[in-house]
């Protein structure tokens, strides 16, 4: 067995799909081998790496955030529930009402049928209704191109539109501008608007753009008084919550500092309160131990001397 | 080998849809609840963003409520689950057409049994490992995800990846000898 098969074996074993054959075989490899058994230990700690890469715990909300989108039941191909493609067929109404589809649980289609309109092409065939409808809508279409062509194009035509194309010319000419139609539209003329005379179509333009300026302004302002309350109230709340935190803070620290220094004193009166007690209970009974043993000493001193005598 | 992580709920898995199908919707939470740590993690072993794994994750639900009249029964679920989470998380690669950035976030594994000694070098082996694979392809990623996370037999593997057995044995075999080649400077002796 070649180096490549052998460790093609290897990992068969490894992932525990090696034939009872097979890892024999490889066994007696490793027997033989010493750099075979070297590559298998490697292989080993590899596989064991790999195993030992924990799982990563799903974020929190993901089986809510799911749900949230998930249908009561879920769509099927017949339109029950709704649409499963994304440009599926209407789920309202097809060509004709013949081909309503249903719209959910427990609710039939059953209207009376309804003619959509529809184009025709050639070889298809039309019913009787619908060529009845063709004449008559081809009729009110021919009449309709005789009274165009007739007052629209103004054929024949009229004596006084005969003088020539200076005429119509004329007619159609608008005023000129003069300095009076042109206005600064803002402080500092950063924008100029030319508002010619007789042409009310501009003027129009001109007060809808006004209407703009002043929409945008005030929508300016809006926005900016809102920011201006957001920033304020994020700013107190910041403001209130690093106060809080201070105090807290401090508060903590002084209580501390206190309750040390409160447990000091105390443990220092205490300590000095029974040293003096104890070297005053030691003093009492010294004295009045060395009292009674001059006492006594002096009175034994006295009988011997009051007996010799 | 050992058996799936996921594969002993597949008898109930189909009661859980069947009653979905017929309106219950706490089915369908109940299959969402089983599958989302799978499912993310196919994610996050392919993307290697939370984040964006966390989207696919939610995508990859949605979609199994859209296809659920795709789903044959006489396959497992949770192969055609997995073989949607890999599709939707190459989609996404492709979508966004980036290579994303490695995540640092690794977890330690949890070696409560084990020897302090024993945790400290298994964690060790472990973030070595982890930190190697992330340099991998995303196709060696995967394959080893199914095999090694996941736990799916080369059969399994061959069913979510629509390859064959031989193919997925030599996918295999290759993403580790590049991953060892990501190590050679780490060894079990060390």
């Amino acid at each position: 067995m070649n180096r490549t098969a052998l460790t093609q074996r290897m990992h068969l074993v490894l992932d525990g799909a090696a034939t009872p054959d097979e890892a024999a075989e490889l066994e007696r490899d490793l027997a033989a081998d010493p750099a075979a058994r070297a590559e298998y230990a490697r292989l080993e700690a590899l596989f064991a790496g790999l195993a030992a890469i924990p799982g990563a715990h799903p974020p929190e909300g993901l089986v809510a955030a799911v749900m949230a989108a998930v249908p009561d039941q879920p769509p099927t191909r017949g339109g029950v529930g709704g649409s499963v493609q994304l440009f599926d067929e209407s789920g309202v109404i097809g060509e004709t009402s013949d081909t309503i589809l249903p719209m959910g649980r427990g609710r039939a289609g059953s209207v009376e049928p309804v003619v959509q309109p529809k184009f025709y092409f050639k070889g298809e065939s039309m019913n009787g209704q619908q060529k009845r409808n063709v004449w008559i809508g081809g009729g009110v279409a021919a009449v309709a191109a005789v009274l165009l062509v007739s007052f629209g194009m103004n054929i024949p035509p009229r004596s006084s539109d005969t003088a020539g194309t200076i005429a119509p010319a004329q007619r159609y000419r608008a005023d000129q501008n003069t300095s009076d139609n042109v206005n600064a539209a803002q402080a500092g003329g950063q924008t100029m608007q030319v508002v010619p005379r007789g042409q009310p179509a501009l003027a129009a333009q001109a007060e809808s753009n006004a209407v703009n300026n002043a929409t945008n302004s005030a929508t300016a302002k809006a926005v900016d008084s809102a920011t201006a309350k957001a920033v304020d109230s994020a700013t107190a709340k910041a403001v209130d919550s690093a106060t809080a935190k201070a105090v807290d803070s401090a508060t903590a620290k002084a209580v501390d500092s206190a309750t040390a220094k409160a447990v000091d004193s105390a443990t220092a009166k205490a300590v000095d309160s029974a040293t003096a007690k104890a070297v005053d209970s030691a003093t009492a009974k010294a004295v009045d131990s060395a009292t009674a043993k001059a006492v006594d000493s002096a009175t034994a001193k006295a009988v011997n001397n009051a007996t010799i005598k | 080998m050992a058996q799936s992580r996921v594969i002993e709920h597949e008898a109930s898995d189909q009661e859980l849809l069947t009653r979905y199908r017929n309106g219950d919707r706490d089915a369908f939470a109940e299959i969402v609840v089983r599958y989302q740590r799978p499912v993310y993690n196919a994610a996050l072993w392919m993307l290697r963003n939370v984040d964006d794994a966390r989207d696919v994750a939610q995508a990859v639900f949605l979609k199994v409520v859209e296809r659920l009249d795709d789903y044959d029964p006489r396959y497992k679920f949770f192969s055609w689950i997995y073989r949607i989470a890999v599709n939707e998380s190459l989609n996404f690669k492709r979508r966004h057409g980036r290579e994303e950035p490695l995540d640092e976030d690794a977890e330690l594994p949890d070696g409560d049994a084990l020897s302090p000694e024993s945790q400290m070098q298994l964690a060790e082996r472990s973030r070595h490992v982890h930190q190697a694979l992330q340099s991998l392809s995303t196709n060696d990623r995967t394959v080893l995800m199914l095999r090694h996370f996941s736990e799916c037999s080369y059969e399994e593997i061959a069913e979510i990846l629509d390859l064959d057995e031989k193919t997925v044995k030599s996918r295999l075999f290759e993403a580790r000898h590049r991953l060892g080649g990501k190590l050679k400077d780490w060894g079990p002796e060390q």
